[in-house]
């Protein structure tokens, strides 16, 4: 089984980032303003801009300019940022670690604390419990995470408690216990927010699950709760927890360029943010693109884990 | 895939959430309406001895680094927010809707096409997509609204589509056809009044999260300019100042919060009033 499935999401998924890369192209080169007005300003003679759009390779046709960029990406080379003066590559690299540290991070916490409170909340749907665990993720859901970060700062990174660094950044081969203290604030933000949201994902694929068919028919035929909810229950939730899981992965991107920022934190997140403000625009297609394929290699892996805990799906 | 069932949503909750959710939608619509009019003091009046003071009762959310005060300033900064989070809403919807319309009701290989294309799109964040055609049209408050609007359009598409398809089969679109009806007829005429509830949905939480993604912007530095301020440019302004004092963080912090929760529950107490089922790529 399942070869033939997998290579099938391997070409969707491939498909998806070779149309993700043109819709970035285009953008960055069809819209106003290209990378030679965005170095010497609008008011350059018009000289100047030729002869720069010329040593950028702008004057090429757009097609030649792509395929250089998307054959540069695949071999390694991200071209030059404009305004740093550095290859890409390296950097993005670098600021990929770092925001790669704080996704897992975050992923792991939120996981451990939103699966298990979403399958109790599902398995006893309607009770206080429940409504308790869903008012408070409401809450969670709608507090934006500029809103958390600063309360979080307030409450443990000022005095009189004082405990973490508010900003920066010190790198895990210089000091690890700076690099934990770093680390902690910007993972809690990004965590009170993942976490809300995964819990309600969880608690509605678990309910999707204890409500369907099997698990009737698992009772039915008299096994203990305990038993239904552990081996039949769980193990089809786990599936939807982890495809949740992959989808969630996007919307913890969005949230990384926010906290980044915040933090001061030297990911991906903060590189847009600074590539976008400076009108670095290999920068900025670079790093688009990166967080587009972490998106779609997440994916990948949670339809392989999926298949992996239920074949039977493959089929459909 | 589809998740809630209606069994699981009883109907005093939906009731209590759509209340919940009308009620705090009506308060940001209401204070914004109020800043437009009136506020206690300029929202730009600057008074340098009173700078950074924690709320008194000639300033109930206190002043800021300037000394303006913080709820005039929230009052002000009400309708930016808030034409943010309608106006990318209102965008989404007008690019979405058409797109969903026509492949849903065509399919066949055009609709295979588009799919792809918001499938790529859809695996970069709103914000990130957000920021792409930021970096085209530069800073500000249209330009925001403008990103945020095409940045959320590939979401609409593809719930709007979702809706088209399962109402594609019924017996009025088969009738409409046997009539010899018009396609963009049998689209707007008789499928769109049907597939409205869906949409009416999503389009309110996404409302919120549209006022969370305009704010977000405004907070980057890229939406709204100052010395304007919306609750974004509020929350960021204080947030500098927040080892100092934290409360200018308060009025606008709780503005854009209350706003979002009020949206959020507005179209889930809807959602759940018309047994409608969440999708799992949505909250």
């Amino acid at each position: 089984m399942g070869v033939a499935y997998l290579a099938r999401r391997l070409l969707y998924g491939l498909i998806s980032l070779l149309i993700l890369s043109a819709i970035v192209f285009a953008l960055t080169h069809l819209l106003p303003g290209d990378a030679a007005t965005a170095i010497i300003g609008e008011n350059a003679t018009p000289e100047a801009l030729a002869a720069l759009r010329a040593r950028l390779g702008l004057d090429q046709p757009l097609l030649m300019q792509f395929a250089g960029w998307l054959g540069g990406m695949l071999t390694g080379d991200f071209g030059v940022s404009t305004t740093l003066n550095q290859a890409a590559g390296p950097i993005i690299a670098e600021r990929f670690f770092n925001s790669l540290a704080l996704a897992l991070g975050t992923i792991v916490v939120a996981a451990s604390l939103a699966v298990p409170l979403g399958v109790v909340a599902a398995v006893k749907r309607g009770s206080r419990v429940d409504g308790a665990i869903l008012t408070a993720s409401y809450v969670g859901i709608s507090i934006p995470d500029f809103v958390v970060a600063p309360a979080l700062i307030i409450l443990v990174a000022s005095p009189p408690l004082d405990l973490f660094p508010s900003s920066g950044f010190v790198s895990m081969t210089a000091s690890l216990g700076g690099w934990i203290a770093h680390i902690i604030l910007p993972v809690a933000t990004l965590t009170l927010v993942l976490a809300a949201h995964l819990l309600r994902q969880t608690r509605s694929g678990m309910l999707d699950v204890l409500l369907s068919d099997y698990i009737r028919t698992a009772r039915l035929k008299g096994l203990p709760e305990r038993t239904v909810l552990w081996r039949h229950g769980l193990r089809n939730g786990l599936g939807t927890t982890i495809a949740v899981l992959a989808l969630d992965l996007g919307y913890l991107m969005g949230s990384i360029v926010i906290v980044e920022e915040i933090f001061a934190y030297p990911g991906l997140g903060r590189l847009i943010v600074y590539a976008v403000a400076n009108r670095d625009i290999p920068l900025v297609e670079d790093t688009a693109l990166v967080i587009g394929a972490v998106y779609v290699a997440a994916n990948l892996l949670a339809d392989v884990a999926h298949a992996a805990l239920n074949p039977r799906m493959v089929q459909s | 895939m589809t998740v809630e069932t209606s069994a699981a949503a009883p109907q005093g909750r939906s009731n209590r959430y759509l209340k919940a959710g009308l009620a705090l939608t009506a308060a940001a619509l209401a204070t914004s309406a109020l800043g437009f009019l009136y506020t206690p003091y300029s929202p730009t009046q600057v008074d340098l001895v009173h700078r950074l003071a924690r709320p008194t009762l000639d300033h109930l959310f206190g002043t800021d680094r300037f000394g303006r005060d913080v709820l005039s300033r929230v009052l002000a900064g009400g309708w930016r927010s808030l034409t943010l989070g309608f106006g990318a809403t209102g965008l989404g919807l007008a690019i979405g809707l058409p797109v969903a319309l026509a492949t849903g009701y065509f399919r066949g290989a055009v609709d295979q096409i588009v799919m792809r294309f918001v499938d790529a799109l859809l695996s970069i964040p709103t914000l990130v997509f957000a920021l792409l055609i930021i970096v085209g049209l530069g800073p500000g408050q249209l330009q925001a609204i403008l990103a945020l609007g095409v940045a959320s359009s590939p979401k609409f598409v593809r719930i709007v589509r979702s809706a088209v398809l399962a109402a594609a089969d019924e017996d009025y679109v088969t009738a409409a056809k046997a009539r010899g009806e018009h396609a963009l007829y049998i689209q707007y005429g008789e499928l769109l009044p049907n597939v409205w509830p869906p949409i009416i949905v999503e389009a309110s939480i996404n409302v919120g999260f549209a006022l969370m993604g305009g704010a977000a912007l405004s907070y980057l530095g890229l939406g709204t300019q100052p010395p304007f301020a919306d609750w974004g440019v509020m929350i960021n302004e204080a947030q500098q100042y927040i080892s100092v004092s934290f409360w200018p963080l308060l009025g606008p912090a709780l503005a854009i919060c209350l706003s979002i929760v009020g949206f959020n529950l507005f179209g889930e107490g809807l959602r759940d009033r018309l047994h409608l089922k969440a999708s799992l790529r949505d909250v």
